[in-house]
């Protein structure tokens, strides 16, 4: 290829700016658009599967496993039946188990779900790559009055150390239920992590008794039921046989589910919505692409003249082939680095957005071998498209000879 | 045809036969042409002769069926495409009848495109890019043009056709071809024009084929020839 052609591909695409920039957002917008969406379902993908990690098992009262995770991990779905407070100490004490945690959900505050739990919470929870929860600001709760606010909830609702909250019995915000008279105040909030802790009122299981009436304070205060418990196993081996003993208890109906089983369920749940998202993705694509061919084919009937005339100073049919060809690559090219440049800065934009309202965190979003596989595919359907025009040149080359007009 | 002659002729082309449409028996034949270095030489005839066609196949766009079609002392008849290409690039400067400038490039730019496609073209108009560019823009004054980097398209018809004139005589090819090169151009033009077309032919020992049914040109040149004498269309 020589210099020649480059040159007089380039200032035959300055000559005609608009058209070329035209094609180039089409480009742009199509590769922004697989990038950015490609991005953030990987985004969504690895926050679903980060959501809750070391938890072996998940118990509840007899219910559907799915109900089950959804309700106590992402504080979805229907309530649950309660688990009574002796099969959590129970289940506690087996030689195999090395920690529960006891979580008693149902109530809310302003629509954020409020858990009761205990301090074993903030010692043996863990989500995403084993990371533990951390206080931000103040302590954990001591008292059936305090709460410890996570970071979404503390964040959404402008409230800080020492404010005084309402909780209401029930998930609805509505203010018939609420008890007026059982304040709680805010000793602590949690650093954010991107899942369903963030918005998460956490109190102590007494302090959910308190929302439901007046309590007695005293050292030796045990819950009669929770919702349900997280169960940490001393060894991974244990975990399916131990699971087989809580759902065969003959004591109480159990539920007991391996968390990661069902997240891959629920995640198979959204595939076919992922699968309907490439696609439309690879169609705006397509679209954008078939557009450039058909910008190109169209100026060629009034480049037929310049062909010509490139053709009489001794151009091979080729040569033209090569500088319309160029003119796409080029043009496909710059539409790629726009569009890219486009979508991270897009993301890196909304990072701080898509964090703090869906507890999206886009640790994907980084460039990776994704990226240049688009590169690639994009250049390469370019250069496809710029060889629809550039062929008709080549034959107009070499069948219309000097035409004069 | 002159048998004595001590230079063989800058073109020629010799029981030429063509046929657009290899199934058709349409035919188009060519006895004999030739035209010398430093001669000017007029072809004319009505539109359907095939003035185009012998314009194709002697510079090499068009590959003829049989028959001698020399150029330069090359033959351009039984070469492949790309060769006949490199044979216009390096020995043919072409004028068409209008439209004959690339409109994103300036002038310059276009005479320039004369040696583009040519080493030999190159290397004769300057050993640089510096010299070929003061070429060019010599070439450009002598056809009166001075304003040498507004773009192509605002140049008036007349401009235009001086400007592919100095663009088919950057670096002297030997042989210059127009296809009613001032048919679009008013009396003065047309003047102009080939005043200083052949004030080149004559210098430089270029051979020039014109094809026109101008007439009232016909006294510029040395030689006229009708093409319906020369070359005919039909079955074989």
């Amino acid at each position: 290829m020589n210099a020649a052609l480059v040159s007089l591909a380039w200032k035959s695409l300055l000559a005609r700016k608009l058209p070329v920039l035209l094609s180039m957002a089409a480009v742009a917008l199509s590769v922004g658009l697989l990038i950015s969406t490609e991005k953030i379902r990987g985004g969504v993908r690895a926050g679903f599967e980060n959501t809750i990690s070391g938890t072996d098992l998940v118990v509840g009262a007899r219910t559907g496993s799915l109900n089950l995770v959804l309700y106590s991990v992402f504080r979805l779905g229907d309530p649950l039946q309660s688990v009574s407070w002796d099969t959590v100490e129970l289940v506690a004490q087996h030689r195999d188990v090395s920690w529960v945690i006891p979580m008693s959900l149902g109530d809310s505050h302003r629509g954020y779900r409020v858990l009761g739990t205990d301090e074993r919470y903030l010692q043996h929870y863990r989500y995403g790559e084993d990371q533990n929860l951390k206080v931000a600001q103040g302590t954990w709760v001591n008292g059936p009055a305090e709460t410890v606010l996570g970071a979404d909830v503390a964040k959404s609702l402008g409230y800080v150390l020492g404010d005084e909250i309402i909780l209401s019995h029930g998930i609805v915000s509505a203010g018939f239920a609420d008890h007026d008279e059982d304040p709680f105040t805010v000793v602590g909030i949690l650093a954010p992590t991107g899942t369903p802790v963030d918005r998460t009122v956490h109190v102590s299981l007494l302090g959910i008794d308190a929302i439901h009436g007046p309590v007695k304070v005293n050292e030796d205060y045990r819950p009669d039921f929770v919702t349900s418990f997280l169960v940490g196993m001393k060894s991974r081996p244990t975990v399916l046989r131990f699971q087989r003993i809580l759902n065969t208890y003959d004591k109480e109906p159990l539920t007991a589910v391996i968390p990661g089983v069902s997240l891959s369920r629920l995640w198979s749940i959204i595939g076919p919505v992922e699968t309907i998202l490439k696609v439309f993705t690879a169609l705006v694509f397509i679209v954008g692409m078939v557009g450039l061919a058909t910008t190109l084919l169209a100026s060629l009937a009034g480049r037929k003249r310049e062909l010509s005339i490139l053709r009489a100073v001794g151009a091979r049919p080729r040569d033209l082939l090569t500088i319309l060809t160029l003119e796409t690559v080029i043009t496909t090219a710059g539409g790629v680095i726009v569009g890219w440049t486009l979508a991270y800065a897009t993301l890196w934009g909304l990072a701080p957005y898509l964090r703090a309202n869906y507890g999206l965190v886009l640790q994907a979003a980084l460039p990776g071998s994704f990226d240049v596989l688009v590169f690639a595919a994009v250049i390469g359907i370019g250069l496809i498209a710029g060889l629809v025009p550039g062929i008709s040149a080549y034959r107009q080359g070499l069948n219309e000879g000097l035409t004069s007009n | 045809m002159p048998t004595d002659d001590p230079v063989p002729p800058t073109c020629q082309m010799q029981d030429v036969a063509f046929r657009y449409d290899p199934s058709s028996s349409d035919r188009f034949q060519l006895s004999d042409l030739a035209v010398q270095a430093g001669e000017a030489v007029l072809l004319t005839g009505p539109s359907g002769t095939g003035k185009s066609t012998l314009l194709g196949l002697l510079c090499g766009v068009l590959a003829a069926e049989s028959g001698r079609i020399h150029v330069d002392g090359q033959a351009m008849s039984g070469q492949s495409g790309s060769q006949r290409d490199r044979l216009r690039a390096e020995k043919i400067g072409y004028i068409f009848q209008n439209s004959n400038l690339v409109p994103y490039l300036s002038p310059t730019e276009n005479v320039l495109l004369g040696g583009q496609f040519s080493k030999a073209r190159r290397d004769k108009a300057g050993a640089n890019a510096q010299a070929r560019r003061d070429h060019a823009t010599a070439l450009l004054e002598r056809f009166g043009i001075t304003d040498i980097d507004r773009a192509a398209a605002t140049l008036s018809v007349g401009q235009q056709q001086r400007v592919a004139a100095a663009r088919a005589q950057f670096g002297a090819p030997p042989l210059l071809v127009a296809d009613e090169p001032t048919a679009a151009l008013d009396h003065v033009n047309r003047d102009l024009f080939f005043e200083t077309v052949l004030s080149t032919v004559r210098a430089e020992q270029t051979g020039l084929l014109v094809v026109s049914h101008d007439l009232s040109i016909a006294h510029l040149f040395d030689r006229q020839i009708e093409l319906t004498s020369i070359a005919k269309w039909g079955a074989a």
